[in-house]
């Protein structure tokens, strides 16, 4: 095994076990899918997080979780925790931030989060709380930040809330349903290109720098083809192969030549591009 | 506050630190290395290649004769006293979440050179693309000081890569911390493309591709079985030993990623809200902006989006290097997108309750000329221009800095590149004098500037 992979592992494995030995708690709560790790400047604080790769978590894991007690932070975005969950969290009054957006959490229950007095944000965006959850928010005084996008919140329950918390920026997010498309642009003009038969000695002109248009070919030689763009020197760069009946659709400036030779590279022919879109059909050989 | 804890975090990550330290002081050293929480948790990088115009974004002049101001218009934003060009209305109204450096100034005038010191940070010395002794990019260089988690690439970088005239750019990768810090090119899978040239190469992540859980899985014991035979080999062999090292960081990332991830769900833009994806435009810009916040969402660290057709190709295609027809392009193609995506994004970040935890940092070469020229173009100015921040605990409504009148030198408060970097290191809890060692075990400070005083 090459020692990258190992460089990469070290750290997290190495924490696993101090934490298995330092907390059974820790231990429990990493064996359901939480990560955890120790909060910044708060001794013995933890942060734990079950967003990324412990969304399967339900209201019994919640339990093992509350265990820890003093935890600082908590998300349980996109798990599988309800408002009957909540009493679990009711004493972590450490808590100063607290995710449960996209969770099943409504009204219910909701009582249990009045006691988290540190809390300094909230996102409830996208549950179906009410009015009747804000409520239950007003003693909050540390709140800074609440997000209630996508919630059953009111004006009027808003800005009672706005009242009690005049610190607090509360987030409503957008009406989805006022965005309005920018309606697609008309299609590009296109052309058919005209096709230049090159007998054996013949040679397709230099491209010439132009604007940026788009060629499309269509292989209706019977045969597999290969296609050139000839560069603004004279020389040639293989594009790639067409078989026969195949198509292609490939960037290029107006005033470019596109050779199309057979597969050993005798040229048939080519089309010189202009600025609409170029239909390049090969004909039948 | 003197800080060695990235060096201590980075020597952790070595099995000779591990070997030498016991489990407990590990752990010590560990919480050290946050004792002091930046508010920055992800970063999302948004580039405009080719040089986006300060007069014609950020930085306004109204007031300038008019072949120095322009066609267009200042327009009050949501900050009284603040302006921003008329083309961009929508995120006019986020003025509140963005701090404008409108001081920054360098000493390079072509895209290669303003390219790799915006994105660096640092002079571009000897440099060619590919090269391990580059430099690595910010988000590269973010990136290193991430924790790696399985299936999560520390940085991704989408849609292509920056061409110029079919030349490949020297920075926008690892440099010299290795293959393993590249950040992983991804293709944005949906949106109308920039007209003109948009380059893909073979190295980036097509994730939508042989998605069935059993093909990949046999996949990663073919990549087990093809890791044997190479060991077998020579290691010398020409240069093959090096290539693989290459394949083999990409492959095992694509593999972990369409098993394991949150990035895989993340990548399905058919799962996002049409409506959502409406707000962002269907455009590959705005298509790409918004995998970003959910790549960020899925817990990938730091996303770079390269907002501008992948090669510069003379002129053509939509990107910022307007030589010619400057108004026209800014006013129709490239403002509406960029103001549009950008707005969706911060709007994005904000509602989900993203936005205080994620940086998002625009870049770009340098400025534009304040004289038109023959063609109604502007040319490469490097003597003064605007980049830009916002979220992650940086304070909006705030210009730092100025140009002068004219808006041809610094002001006041002129600041480069590195002070930039040092800010965006300041923002994300590195330590900008934070010292690493290249593969040759050279030291090297990651960067030579301080970070503005905005926060």
């Amino acid at each position: 095994m090459s020692c990258r992979a190992l460089l990469l592992v070290p750290l997290f494995m190495a924490s696993a076990v101090v934490f298995a030995a330092d907390s059974e708690q820790v231990e429990a709560v990493r064996k359901i899918g939480g990560q955890v790790r120790p909060a910044a400047g708060a001794d013995g604080a933890w942060k734990v997080e079950f967003q990324l790769t412990g969304r399967s978590l339900t209201d019994a894991g919640l339990a093992q979780v509350a265990a820890l007690e003093k935890i600082v932070r908590l998300n349980l975005r996109d798990t599988k925790v309800t408002s009957a969950g909540l009493v679990h969290i009711k004493g972590l009054t450490s808590l100063n931030r607290l995710h449960l957006e996209r969770t099943a959490v409504d009204d219910s229950g909701t009582e249990n989060l009045a006691g988290l007095v540190n809390l300094e944000y909230l996102n409830l965006y996208n549950t179906k709380i009410t009015d009747k959850t804000l409520v239950h928010l007003a003693g909050l005084k540390k709140l800074e930040q609440l997000y209630l996008w996508q919630t059953g919140v009111t004006d009027e329950g808003v800005s009672r809330l706005e009242k009690a918390l005049p610190g607090c920026r509360i987030v409503r997010g957008i009406d989805l349903s006022k965005i309005v498309a920018i309606p697609k642009p008309p299609p590009r003009p296109s052309e058919d290109l005209k096709w230049i038969a090159l007998t054996d000695d013949a040679k397709p002109p230099r491209s010439v720098t132009g604007s940026g248009t788009e060629i499309t070919f269509t292989n209706n030689s019977g045969i597999k083809v290969k296609i050139y763009w000839v560069e603004y020197g004279g020389g040639l760069r293989l594009y790639g192969e067409l078989a026969p009946g195949g198509k292609r659709v490939q960037n290029t400036f107006s005033q470019a030549s596109w050779l199309v030779t057979d597969e050993k590279e005798k040229p048939l022919g080519y089309f010189r591009t202009g600025l609409k879109l170029g239909k390049a059909v090969i004909p039948k050989i | 506050m003197p800080n060695s804890n990235y060096s201590r975090r980075g020597f952790l990550r070595s099995t000779v630190g591990l070997a030498g330290l016991t489990l407990p002081t590990i752990l010590k050293l560990q919480s050290q290395a946050i004792a002091s929480a930046p508010k920055a948790k992800s970063c999302i990088v948004i580039y405009t290649w080719g040089g986006m115009s300060h007069y014609e974004s950020f930085d306004p002049k109204p007031d300038a004769p008019s072949d120095i101001r322009g066609e267009f218009k200042a327009i009050p934003t949501a900050t009284p006293g603040i302006q921003y060009c008329e083309h961009l209305p929508l995120l006019a109204k986020h003025s509140d979440k963005l701090a404008i450096v409108r001081s920054l100034h360098h000493n390079q005038g072509a895209h290669q050179g303003g390219m790799y010191i915006s994105l660096t940070g640092h002079q571009p010395v000897g440099i060619k693309a590919g090269k391990r002794t580059n430099w690595p990019s910010l988000t590269a260089m973010i990136s290193r000081f991430q924790e790696a988690r399985s299936g999560t690439p520390r940085a991704i970088r989408m849609p292509y890569s920056m061409y110029d005239n079919g030349g490949l750019m020297a920075g926008d990768d690892g440099g010299w911390l290795g293959y393993d810090y590249d950040p992983v090119l991804i293709r944005t899978p949906a949106g109308t493309p920039y007209r003109g040239v948009t380059r893909y190469n073979d190295l980036e992540l097509k994730l939508k591709l042989n998605t069935e859980r059993e093909r990949v899985a046999s996949r990663r014991a073919l990549l087990r079985d093809l890791e044997q035979k190479v060991s077998i080999g020579s290691p010398q062999a020409s240069g093959i030993h090096e290539n693989y090292d290459q394949l083999d960081h990409f492959h095992k990332m694509a593999v972990d990623m369409l098993l394991d991830s949150p990035v895989r769900e993340a990548y399905d833009l058919e799962q996002e809200d049409p409506r959502i994806r409406d707000m962002y435009s269907d455009h590959v810009c705005g298509q790409t902006l918004l995998l970003s916040r959910r790549l960020v969402e899925a817990g990938v660290p730091v996303v770079q989006a390269l907002c501008s057709a992948g090669d510069l190709a003379g002129g053509s295609g939509d990107n910022w290097d307007t030589h010619r027809d400057h108004f026209p392009k800014m006013k129709d193609r490239l403002l509406p997108v960029f103001d549009r995506a950008v707005s969706a994004l911060l709007t994005d970040l904000e509602m989900r309750g993203m936005l205080d935890e994620t940086l998002v940092v625009f870049l770009t070469d340098f400025g534009r000329t304040p004289k038109i020229n023959g063609n109604g173009g502007r040319d490469h100015h490097p003597g003064v221009y605007s980049m830009v921040l916002a979220g992650g605990g940086i304070p909006g409504g705030q210009v730092y800095g100025s140009s002068d009148s004219s808006g041809i030198s610094p002001g006041s408060n002129a600041c480069t590149p590195a002070d930039f970097h040092a800010t965006v290191y300041k923002a994300m809890g590195i330590d900008h004098h934070a010292e690493l060692h290249d593969q040759l075990d050279r030291p090297f400070q990651i960067c030579d500037g301080e970070p503005l005083p905005i926060f």
